[in-house]
């Protein structure tokens, strides 16, 4: 059916060229081990690799479950680490969402936040906070046994470069390391994808700065585990009911 | 069960070209159409702009893509099987052209090793394309997340993920992977230089400017490409060859500009700068103006309409007015300091816009006289004023935008600012066969 024109000694060179070309385009891309990799690990294997079984988007679990469960409708799904949403890998748009059931993935036992000065005056968190609905307490953590702090806290949030205080409060006292100082605050304010939240704390004694390594603030949590039935446990990711 | 993945993928690249080889028969040199030398990677990618079309239509008309499917196998079955014989003397394929399909394997096997989705893909883009592949209809489209934009990317990555196989999904991805070499190839052919020589500098331009983001599923490698094409066929009207009031030109034209609309919404704007930009120069008619500004605005008219129809509105907390309008003149400073230090860094970060844009400056000054430097010139100043003012007037934290969507927005209108470097090196190739 085709008449194949085959390479004549004349081009050669670009042929040596382009084979260079190509050798360089398969190195620089790992293709011999990616071939290697595809004819030798499932592809289920290979999604679960990459978007984790439980940690990540934990696509493996939810699959895992969706198949375990036989589950025809969708599920909502919370996951606590900052990740585009994974509801693509088990439901469909057309279908009625669960009211009663639903998965909690990266699920902390302990809700903390940690804070570490910029030495700017601002103390920025270590992750973003979802689901959150409050405050426990807060502690600080220390690299001597105790310090006197007489200051405030100032919880900000940034939007479109304005700052808004959204929770203050002051201590007095000789504070132990990783002592609980309670603070009962109650609201979503702290909840942040794309807002940066962080701490601006004031001392009177500014040398006790360098005493303190981080602030940890200890949160409520929106979704308790202890106050719904656990269908499924794998880790950090769980399939409950109301 | 075990399946040999590397395979599906071959057929998959296989199944995909053939697709694009009718209706206009890649074996038969075409008299018709815009030059009497038409390529075969020109012929590929007008049956590719064709089947793209068919499938956005069919899509907004509730038409089985089996249908489509039989119409293209009888079509097939028909042109190399029953006129196989009387067009034997024309089936010519180069062997080279034999590299343009190892790259693309190469390429897809990147694909189905990465497998990881962008952001927007996981949180909606997928979604549609699922939606076409489970048979949904149009109207159903409404009960998707972000309903109000536009689906040809997904209705693409679902055609070729439902056939031949219908099983994994990155099997339709590869649909992206072919558009996006193709389109490469095409424009280094503007350059009167012998194939390997313009394959040498495709492999080059791919080496640059590919990475597996690009075909994780985000909409950018797609208008980059199709922006890249309208680029090649707008380029025949500046050849001394151009055949005057070549409709069908303008046909093929329209035909991009329409996928463009349905791809994603910078698309159309950037297909209405070039259309601009084009007129600017003066080379068209103002009957060939006259086509093309209908033309432009029955396809908008037709996307208003069918979203219209199905009972899509454009969300309004995406533009969130209140928020976006409601700042001072600090942050007009803000805002402006922060697209420029971004712009700038993204610039630098890209190898390519490195090497065009540069090269760009020189033609401008230097070239000025050249009608498409002038329009390279006119598309510069358009769709630099439209990043300022598409992130000025962004609602959310403008940096955290910027930083996430900057460089993607830059790589779409990458593909037109190659055409930069091929006028460069035309001029060069030219002035040495002239000594």
């Amino acid at each position: 059916m085709f008449k194949l024109h085959t390479p004549g000694n004349k081009n050669l060179l670009s042929y040596l060229i382009i084979s260079f070309l190509i050798l360089i385009l398969i190195y620089n891309n790992n293709l011999a081990k990616k071939t290697y990799k595809i004819l030798s690990i499932d592809y289920n294997d290979r999604i679960n690799n990459i978007y984790g079984f439980c940690r990540k988007e934990s696509v493996g679990y939810l699959k895992y479950i969706k198949k375990k469960y036989n589950i025809k409708d969708n599920l909502k799904i919370i996951n606590y680490h900052v990740h585009a949403p994974a509801a693509w890998s088990i439901n469909n748009p057309q279908n009625k969402t669960i009211d009663n059931k639903f998965i909690l993935l990266n699920y902390p036992e302990i809700f903390d936040i940690k804070f570490s000065n910029d030495n700017k005056g601002s103390w920025h968190r270590n992750q973003n906070i979802q689901y959150s609905k409050g405050i426990n307490y807060i502690y600080f953590n220390l690299n001597k046994n105790n310090i006197k702090i007489n200051g405030s806290v100032e919880i900000i949030k940034k939007s479109l470069n304005k700052e808004k205080i959204i929770h203050s409060f002051k201590i007095n006292q000789i504070v132990i390391n990783k002592q609980k100082i309670y603070e009962s605050y109650l609201s979503n304010d702290l909840n942040s994808r794309w807002d940066p939240v962080y701490l601006r704390v004031k001392l009177t004694d500014k040398r006790n700065f360098k005493y303190i390594n981080s602030i940890s603030i200890n949160l409520k949590n929106k979704f308790d585990i202890n106050k719904f039935k656990i269908i499924d446990k794998f880790e950090s990711c769980y399939y409950v009911s109301k | 069960m075990y399946q040999n993945e590397i395979l599906l993928i071959t057929c998959e690249v296989i199944f995909i070209l053939l697709m694009s080889s009718v209706p206009v028969n890649l074996l038969s040199k075409s008299k018709y159409i815009v030059s009497n030398n038409l390529s075969l990677i020109d012929r590929l990618l007008i049956n590719f702009i064709i089947l793209s079309n068919i499938l956005l239509l069919s899509s907004i008309f509730n038409i089985q893509t089996l249908f489509i499917l039989l119409g293209y196998v009888i079509l097939i079955f028909y042109i190399y099987i029953i006129k196989g014989s009387s067009i034997k003397k024309k089936n010519e394929i180069n062997f080279s052209h034999l590299i343009i399909f190892f790259i693309i394997v190469l390429i897809s096997i990147d694909l189905s090793y990465e497998l990881f989705f962008g952001w927007d893909v996981k949180w909606h883009l997928y979604f549609k394309a699922f939606h076409f592949q489970q048979n949904q209809s149009f109207a159903n489209y409404v009960n998707l997340p972000i309903n109000d934009y536009p689906h040809f990317g997904g209705l693409l990555w679902s055609f070729f993920w439902k056939y031949p196989f219908n099983n994994y999904e990155y099997l339709g991805r590869i649909s992206y992977v072919v558009i996006y070499i193709f389109s490469i190839f095409s424009i280094t052919e503007i350059l009167k230089i012998d194939f390997l020589k313009s394959t040498i500098l495709s492999i080059l331009l791919i080496l640059i400017t590919y990475e597996y983001d690009l075909l994780s599923g985000e909409l950018d490698i797609l208008v980059f490409s199709y922006l890249l094409i309208a680029t090649k066929f707008i380029n025949y009207f500046f050849e001394k060859k151009y055949k005057k009031n070549n409709n069908l030109l303008f046909f093929i034209i329209l035909m991009i500009a329409n996928i463009l609309c349905w791809t994603k919404n910078e698309g159309l704007f950037f297909i209405i700068f070039l259309f601009i930009s084009l007129i600017l120069t003066n080379i068209l008619e103002k009957k060939q103006i006259f086509f093309l500004i209908i033309g432009l605005f029955i396809i908008i008219l037709f996307r208003y309409v069918s979203m219209e129809a199905i009972g899509i509105k454009h969300d309004p907390v995406h533009y969130d007015f209140d928020r976006t309008l409601n700042f001072n003149f600090n942050d007009f400073l803000y805002r402006t300091k922060l697209i420029f230090f971004y712009l700038l860094i993204y610039l630098i970060q890209n190898i390519l816009y490195l090497i065009v844009l540069p090269i760009l400056g020189y033609l401008i000054f230097k070239e000025n006289k050249d009608k498409r430097v002038k329009l390279m010139t006119l598309f510069l100043i358009m769709h630099f004023i439209f990043i300022y003012f598409v992130y000025f007037f962004k609602a959310l934290d403008i940096e955290i935008q910027i930083r996430n969507s900057m460089k993607g927005f830059l790589f779409c209108t990458l593909g037109f600012y190659i055409y930069a470097l091929i006028i460069y090196m035309d001029k060069k190739i030219t002035l040495i066969n002239k000594n």
